[in-house]
């Protein structure tokens, strides 16, 4: 249930009143399995157990999870264009012509349609939570693309969702180089054990990448004073929360430490309160990592039309 | 562009004396013979197998056509002098003129200050040079996304749509741009323009989102947002070559 990873989008309190239609609005565009001539169907899937009667969203406070599912044919262009190049030969030996491209194509949509239905279907599930309090969209993602397709999801499913991707006031890689070469980080922050280093040059800028390094050695000194910047710094909050934070504010490998998993405890009756638990805590971690965020990058949040 | 860059340069005498030096370039896909200005100068596309008399008959025709936006984009008058190492020099900024210095430090760094900016720069060092291009180029690219980003939050509202991502590099001619997946672009020029420039573009874009094509309806929708937005257009038409010609001197081919 833990997030991995944090994409972030921002929205306006106008936008987060709208958002108390979201379970009308979802129960219209709920996964459908894929039919056997579907190449794939996207929708949404219940967070907590699973089912048709299980509701789509799941809200603690202010805070509503919903997940984005979605069902994938696994048919390899590899398989088909075998298969194809096997009836070709065969027409070919049996009837000693040449097969032309437009019988050729035929051929190939013909053997779609005998493929799919055998074909396996993939799950794809990700998470994501609105705070309508403050005004954030967090998905469980690190992949910008997956991150915009289930945006678009959810607008599609609302009609119209304008939130507006990150714009930090501060430059992030310039913040955090400055963080690591003067080792004076904001109140809360220590530094982790790994970063990625890059020339800020297009396709000939060097790239350092380090794991399991001591941020303060002088090997990674020398690359900053080498006029390298920081793209991914990882680090440490309140002593509370570990993440990878990246020049574009994705945060990785976000992790919670034991302090905060012990708090959790481990004596849930069901599933649905452990959700509840483990949910709560998750939004009230990140909803302190979020707002410092926004302090120290300076992300606004948009204010109504 | 580099792909196409194997030509030769045509020299062309014009009615005043002077000679201009046009770069001709044979491309497989060119239909008809098509003269180009662009800050890094003149350039003639002719489909493969052109007869070389053709593309001079060409160009003397449009010799005058040529010589005037030439001057025009103020290449003949003023080439700029390069960026050098510890030499101060002035260049725009949010559309007004400022100094940038040079420093020692530890680590490099940018440090802006009221009239200007000021390079610190560890020495000595081989590839300063590069660095200090990167720094600039970050720090542009900071300044337009704090601006980017304060508009944004009061725009997005107003139009009920917002921009999936936005990024900022050097563009070759345009100054923005929306792509099917609602990324806007920006070129990262526009930071040494006035931030109203900056906004025109930001507001043409997002425009975009609502009407994807320049008819008098997204027109409309642009004008609903910047009632004034005829001036800035003008602006960047006069003085768009000198930012573009400044930004390449500034950051070279550093930034991304």
């Amino acid at each position: 249930m833990f997030f991995r990873n944090l994409t972030l989008f921002r929205f306006s309190p106008a936008v987060a009143a709208d958002l108390e239609r979201l379970d009308e609005a979802l129960a219209e565009h709920r996964l459908r399995p894929c039919g056997p001539l579907e190449m794939f169907t996207k929708g949404f899937v219940p967070p907590v157990g699973r089912g048709e009667e299980q509701p789509l969203t799941h809200s603690v406070k202010q805070c509503t999870l919903m997940t984005v599912g979605g069902e994938d044919k696994l048919l390899p262009a590899a398989v088909i264009n075998e298969e194809l190049q096997r009836k070709v030969q065969k027409i070919a030996e049996e009837e000693g012509r040449k097969v032309g491209g437009r019988e050729r194509k035929r051929l190939k949509e013909d053997l779609l349609t005998e493929l799919l239905p055998r074909a396996f279907v993939r799950n794809s599930r990700m998470s994501c939570y609105v705070d309508k309090k403050n005004g954030w969209l967090v998905l469980d993602t690190s992949s910008r693309k997956s991150a915009e397709n289930a945006l678009s999801q959810v607008r599609e499913a609302l009609g119209s969702f304008p939130a507006v991707p990150l714009a930090p006031e501060e430059g992030p890689r310039v913040l955090m180089t400055e963080w690591l070469s003067s080792g004076n980080l904001p109140a809360g922050l220590t530094l982790g054990d790994e970063c990625e280093l890059r020339d800020p040059a297009t396709a000939t800028g060097a790239i350092a990448r380090c794991r399991r390094q001591d941020l303060d050695a002088d090997e990674v000194k020398e690359h900053l004073r080498n006029g390298k910047q920081v793209f991914m710094l990882g680090l440490t909050f309140d002593d509370r929360i570990s993440f990878v934070l990246g020049e574009d504010l994705v945060i990785r490998k976000l992790k919670f430490l034991d302090v905060v998993m012990d708090e959790l405890g481990d004596s849930q009756q069901d599933a649905h309160a452990e959700m509840d638990a483990s949910f709560a805590l998750l939004t009230l971690e990140l909803e302190r990592l979020l707002g410092k965020l926004e302090e120290w990058f300076g992300l606004p949040r948009p204010a109504d039309g | 562009m580099a792909q196409h860059l194997e030509g030769d340069w045509l020299e062309l005498a014009t009615a005043r004396g002077s000679v201009i030096r046009v770069l001709k370039t044979a491309h497989p896909r060119a239909r008809r013979l098509r003269l180009t200005v662009t800050p890094k100068g003149a350039r003639v596309t002719c489909p493969a197998g052109t007869h070389p008399a053709q593309v001079s008959a060409f160009l003397r025709s449009h010799a005058d056509w040529l010589e005037q936006k030439l001057d025009e984009l103020n290449l003949l008058a003023r080439p700029l002098p390069p960026l050098r190492l510890g030499y101060p020099c002035r260049f725009p900024l949010r559309g007004e003129e400022v100094e940038l210095d040079w420093a020692e430090g530890p680590y490099p760094k940018i440090e802006p200050w009221a009239g200007g900016l000021t390079l610190v720069i560890p020495r000595p060092h081989s590839r300063a040079l590069p660095i200090a291009r990167g720094l600039i180029a970050s720090h542009l690219e900071s300044l337009i996304r704090r601006d980017v980003s304060r508009w944004l939050a009061s725009y997005v509202p107003q139009l009920g749509l917002a921009p999936t991502s936005l990024r900022i590099r050097p563009m070759k001619s345009l100054w923005g741009s929306l792509d099917t997946r609602d990324r806007i672009n920006l070129d990262l020029s526009l930071a040494l323009a006035p931030p109203v420039a900056l906004r025109y573009v930001l507001v043409h874009e997002l425009c975009h989102l609502k009407v994807r094509n320049h008819s008098p309806r997204f027109w409309n929708q642009v004008t609903n947002l910047m009632p004034a937005w005829h001036e800035q257009r003008d602006w960047l038409r006069q003085h768009g070559a000198m930012l573009k010609a400044e930004l390449d001197r500034l950051v070279a081919d550093v930034a991304d």
